[in-house]
């Protein structure tokens, strides 16, 4: 055989080796990437909320059964859900956060009035246009039965009482939205409707709870539970929810008064499925829902047709009080700054 | 060897060796793995299928057994319109069929309008049934939703099977609650993942944590039916059957990490393994390719050898066989040559002798009886004449006998030559003149006897032809290492044909002229000094003669 012509034989014959190594390599590179298909992201009506999953799985199940509307759920915290968005993520329908809590995301939230408006009771009404009433949630003390002896706590006065010292939790107002409701609540109850008059309880309240200030609202009732504390100032579905599940613990709701904010389903604007969020506040607002909720879920419904079949006590028959909206929007800030210096300079 | 243009025969074995081995030990790599890779993508998810199949069929037949007993215990109730419900005894005779013949394991309710139960079999707790919270809930309200049929509902892990009967204005709740230890007692599973979720992914019976979203749901269900996928960083082949009458998907999941990383390092393996072969292939097969032609490379250099004229060689090849009896008869053919080329070259010495022989012994009987005939004259006019010739004829004659040697000194042919002019001078008197020039340095080189005296004998011959004198002059010398002898006449010159046909004649062996005795020179020369050395001859019509001899310088 001629040199040249052998070697062009070998050449074309090393260069159909490596094109048949690099076509295997390749299909098996191909056949390995297979699998690395990503989670697969469905078309669904995608909800935020800051309910526990317990508290959602159910609603959500029978939304699902009844609409065949696929929902996700994003949990996380009220004031975190701007971060969602800003990372890309699309979100339908804001899922709870209380009226001071979502005021700074109102101009986010489109208009729309639930089917079951009509039935709500008229206070809990959607006079704003974008916020359907979801659920009524009083701050309440939460007192831990075996432990509390003849301690008696009917309000806030009781809590200045020296036996509690170090002994009652309560969660940063700045990290916990149902603290903050509890700061509004003492400044317009102890302020007999005057906030500013309420600072001086807060104050010696602070000196009461002494270096125990805690991170968040599921430390405070889980303290309680456990023993940790005999008293904590928390709301009222985790106490009922607590109570339902066999925890021995009794629920005060302040005889200096009760502040009951309701909680909301907020529909976004610009949001993707905007059908499918009409019918899912719809469900949500629905007497269904609503009656299981109160039943199940220990959360006060907004419904008018649905105040007396809770097994907590009525509304009338406590002493509920209102702040003034305006008031507490504008000072959110400044009262938990206010809040913070008056914890720490109890603590120096 | 001309290696440029054809290839050897050790790069020719060793490129067999390669391609011969190489090819089909990659062929038969591919292949191997194509055929592992399609092995186990089939094993993996052919089980996963068949399993799939099996627990949709279980599910299915479980499914049209409940509808069945269903079915039986509201026609009871038809029959006998005065019954509220059947008989217990009828109803337990269904249920404990269905708990023999199936196996299934469930709880049994009967309900009325208001919830009230009037029938329990199994779990007394049936929250979901009885509490009016769920009035309008789950599976109670798509039993009102659609009276008469079957309904389905997955609520909270468990699975709802029921019929509403309104029979006189009464609504008759008929419910089985299949939880998932029920579901695990009913059907034969295996180790298999195994999920069953329905078309929201709300999971009825899970024996796996994979695939779950954060509300517990499993998550993909609206892949296609089979497929490949990742999952927090593990592979799984998942098979999804939807069972349309129960709205349950029937998943079955393959943990195919392991054997993929088995089939990767296989592939990796063999990976390794080839190319170390293909290494090793190329480096021994060149040591191979070496060892194995070494014979052929010693054939080759001995028949260059012999070729260039070396017939000492000896050829020693001892690989095989076939390379002994090549070596052993290399070897008996190049003695066999050089014992020819000796022969050859005797039998051309002996030829070339005799030849040398015959030439030098044709002393012209012309010149003989010439000058015998000068000297019988002579001895009548000048005596003194006369015995001057008969010396220097006897001298040349005693030197054309006598010395047996080839070759003698130029001094030596000096003498014979002035003898043979000394006659010449006498015979021709003032006719003939001559002058001799010889380089004393060359006096002592050694010439062939008789080399000098033809030339002159030819320009005597010749010369006078139409004219009266002629002069002759020898001139003798070295150029380079040529010894030059130069025999220059004035006579009459040659023709140009005849110089052309005598110079013509000299490049032949034979001669054939009527000038002998030129071409015997010449041819003498060459004889004993090869082709180079030899004759010249320069000439012109009425100018004279000049013959050039060249012979190697020898002392």
């Amino acid at each position: 055989m001629h040199l040249k012509k052998k070697g062009k034989a070998l050449l074309t014959a090393s260069v159909v080796l490596l094109t048949a190594t690099l076509l295997l390599l390749g299909a098996m590179y191909g056949f390995w990437r297979s699998f690395d298909s990503s989670s697969v992201e469905t078309d669904c009506l995608v909800v935020y909320t800051p309910h526990p999953i317990e508290f959602v799985k159910p609603l959500v199940e029978e939304f699902e059964g009844r609409t065949h509307i696929k929902v996700k759920i994003i949990s996380g915290g009220t004031g975190k859900m701007t971060e969602q968005l800003d990372a890309g993520q699309s979100i339908d329908v804001m899922w709870g956060g209380s009226y001071f809590s979502v005021a700074p995301y109102f101009d986010m939230f489109a208009d729309y009035r639930s089917i079951n408006e009509a039935d709500y009771l008229p206070v809990n009404r959607n006079t704003e246009g974008n916020m359907t009433r979801f659920s009524d949630v009083p701050s309440i003390l939460m007192v831990n039965s075996d432990l509390i002896g003849d301690i008696e706590i009917k309000g806030y006065e009781d809590l200045l009482n020296p036996a509690l010292k170090g002994k009652i939790a309560f969660a940063n107002p700045s990290r916990s939205s149902s603290s903050f409701e509890h700061l509004i609540n003492m400044l317009y109850a102890m302020g007999q409707g005057n906030p500013e008059a309420g600072w001086d309880y807060v104050k010696r309240l602070c000196e009461n709870i002494g270096d125990n200030l805690l991170d968040s609202s599921s430390e405070v009732y889980n303290g309680v539970t456990a023993g940790k504390y005999l008293v904590g100032l928390t709301f009222e579905e985790a106490a009922v929810t607590l109570r339902n599940d066999g925890a021995h613990i009794q629920i005060i709701y302040m005889q200096e008064g009760v502040v009951s904010t309701p909680d909301g389903i907020y529909l976004l604007k610009g949001a993707a499925h905007p059908d499918e969020a009409r019918a899912f506040i719809d469900f949500l607002s629905g007497y269904d829902a609503q009656y299981l909720m109160t039943q199940r879920l220990g959360r006060r419904s907004v419904r008018e047709d649905l105040q007396q079949v809770n097994d907590v006590p009525e509304k009338s028959e406590l002493n509920i009080i209102y702040p003034d909206p305006q008031e507490v929007l504008q000072n959110r800030e400044d009262w938990i700054t206010r809040f913070s210096e008056i914890y720490k300079g109890g603590l120096s | 060897m001309k290696k440029s243009n054809t290839s050897s025969f050790q790069d020719n074995i060793r490129y067999m060796v390669v391609v011969y081995s190489l090819v089909p030990v990659f062929i038969v790599t591919c292949m191997s793995l194509l055929l592992v890779v399609f092995l186990w993508n089939y094993t993996i998810t052919q089980q996963n299928v068949k399993y799939n199949d099996n627990i949709s069929q279980q599910l299915s037949t479980m499914y049209s057994t409940y509808s069945d007993a269903l079915t039986q215990m509201t026609s009871y109730s038809a029959e006998d319109s005065k019954t509220v419900f059947p008989d217990t005894q009828q109803l337990y005779e269904v249920l404990y069929q269905l708990k023999n013949q199936g196996e299934y394991k469930n709880s049994f309710y009967i309900l009325d309008s208001k919830q009230g139960q009037l029938f329990t079999y199994g779990t007394k707790e049936a929250d979901h049934l009885t509490k009016p919270e769920y009035f309008d809930w789950g599976i109670m309200k798509k039993l009102k939703e659609s009276p008469g049929e079957i309904s389905t509902c997955l609520q909270d892990k468990k699975l709802y099977i029921g019929l509403l009967q309104q029979f006189n204005q009464q609504s008759y709740y008929y419910v089985f609650v299949i939880s998932a230890s029920d579901l695990q007692a009913s059907l034969s599973l295996n180790s298999r993942s195994l999920i069953l979720a329905d078309s929201m992914g709300w999971i009825w019976y899970s024996n796996t944590n994979a695939f779950r979203d954060n509300l517990s749901r499993y998550e993909y269900y609206t892949l296609e039916k089979n497929t490949f996928t990742n999952y927090n960083g593990n592979r799984y082949y998942i098979t999804q059957n939807t069972l349309r009458d129960m709205d349950i998907n029937v998943i079955t999941l393959a943990d195919t990490e392991n054997s993929h990383t088995i089939i990767m390092l296989i592939f990796i393996t063999s990976v390794a393994i080839f190319l170390s072969i293909v290494l090793i292939t190329f480096f021994s097969s060149k040591k191979m390719a070496v060892e194995y032609t070494r014979d052929i490379d010693d054939i080759a250099e001995a028949f260059e050898q012999v070729q260039n004229g070396n017939l000492d060689i000896k050829l020693y090849t001892q690989s095989s066989k076939e390379f002994q009896t090549i070596g052993k008869d290399f070897n008996y053919m190049v003695d066999g040559l050089k014992q020819q080329i000796a022969q050859n070259r005797e039998m051309a010495e002996n030829v070339a002798f005799a030849q040398v022989k015959q030439l030098e012994s044709q002393f012209n009987p012309h010149f003989l009886f010439n000058t015998l005939d000068n000297i019988r004259f002579m001895t009548k006019i000048d005596i003194d004449a006369a015995d001057k010739m008969i010396v220097s004829l006897s001298r040349l004659l005693r030197y054309s006998i006598r010395d047996a040697r080839d070759e003698l000194t130029v001094e030596e042919d000096l003498d014979n030559l002035q003898s043979y002019f000394n006659i010449l001078q006498i015979r021709f008197n003032k006719r003939f003149s001559y002058d001799i020039d010889i380089q004393p340095s060359i006096m002592q080189c050694l010439i062939p006897k008789l080399l000098i005296q033809p030339l002159i004998e030819n320009a005597v011959k010749y010369g006078f032809s139409g004219q009266e004198t002629l002069h002759v002059s020898i001139r003798g010398y070295q150029q380079n290492n040529h010894l030059i002898f130069e025999c220059q006449d004035n006579g009459a010159g040659m023709s140009q044909e005849l110089l052309q046909e005598l110079q013509s004649q000299l490049s032949q062996e034979n001669n054939t002229s009527s000038h002998m005795g030129l071409h015997n020179i010449h041819r003498r020369i060459q004889l004993m000094y090869k082709e180079d050395f030899g004759m010249n001859i320069a000439s012109q019509q009425g100018v004279g003669t000049t013959i050039i001899l060249t012979m190697p310088c020898k002392k």
